[in-house]
């Protein structure tokens, strides 16, 4: 591996030999939330959240935060949980310009368990979704 | 923080300051790639592509350890492949040779997480929506 990459990793905060091994760190979220660059790499679950809570975690704004990933994670049944981005600027399923994605109980019995994954490619926001099982779906907007 | 803090932060994979703060590598193929060991850790999309485009992992035996994400953006075809083939382990399929978003109107989005964990390529798909096909060769 040659001393550019070395150093590349380990600006990116990665372990010199390339390997993301990394503690991650979790962050409760129990009201309206914008997410921001240096919590990156990090976990945000729903704990402390009321039944009742109406979720809306914001994403940072595009052109700050090229690379950036984060985690979200229902752990508990809250009633909606939106993650936006501050423009139209999200990807997910068969749609290259969503403006948020979501879980709603409405829809589910259950939020538990469903989760989402965002980065930052430079461009868009990158969603990729992790449905707590197959009959769990996501609202788009 | 002592410069021997930092330094030890830098080798745990944290950032200088202690925190597990990182931003990853996002590299767009709009063609077929022949996917390296030193991309290891890398987000790879389609953005761009105007057609199929597969994925071709590295050699089983040469990458041990290394894991990929590879995420559709446009509407097109994307495979990822073993290089061997028979050495995938996908949904119901333990010696797949290629997994793939290629069903019409349920590409965008799609994204599989790849790991070689030593013997094998697991295939961890993220479905970006519960009716999204898979195709597993």
């Amino acid at each position: 591996m040659g001393w550019k990459r070395k150093v590349q990793d380990i600006l990116m905060g990665n372990h010199p030999l390339g390997v993301p091994q990394t503690r991650r760190k979790t962050i409760d979220i129990t009201g309206n939330v914008t997410l921001s660059v240096r919590d990156s790499g990090a976990i945000f679950t729903t704990n402390g959240a009321s039944a009742a809570s109406n979720l809306v975690i914001t994403l940072p704004l595009l052109a700050d935060s090229k690379g950036c990933v984060y985690t979200i994670i229902c752990t508990t049944d809250v009633n909606t949980i939106t993650v936006a981005s501050q423009t139209t600027d999200l990807i997910t399923f068969n749609d290259l310009s969503a403006t948020s994605v979501g879980f709603n109980e409405g829809t589910d019995v259950n939020n538990v368990g469903g989760g989402f994954t965002f980065i930052n490619d430079g461009t868009n926001w990158l969603a990729f979704v992790h449905l707590g099982d197959e009959g769990q779906s996501t609202v788009v907007v | 923080m002592s410069v021997r803090n930092i330094i030890e932060n830098v080798l745990l994979g944290l950032s200088p300051a202690g925190v597990p703060q990182r931003r990853l590598r996002v590299v767009a193929k709009a063609a077929s790639y022949g996917v390296l060991v030193r991309d290891s850790g890398t987000v790879f999309t389609t953005r761009g592509a105007a057609g199929s485009v597969v994925f071709t992992l590295p050699a089983l035996a040469d990458s041990a350890n290394c894991h990929y994400w590879f995420v559709a953006v446009p509407d097109e075809n994307m495979t990822v492949a073993s290089a061997e083939g028979n050495n995938m382990i996908a949904s119901g399929d333990v010696a797949a040779s290629s997994v793939a978003y290629a069903t019409a109107n349920e590409k965008t989005g799609g994204v599989f997480y790849v790991v070689n964990d030593g013997t094998q390529w697991l295939v961890f798909p993220h479905l970006a929506n519960e009716g999204q096909a898979i195709t597993i060769v």
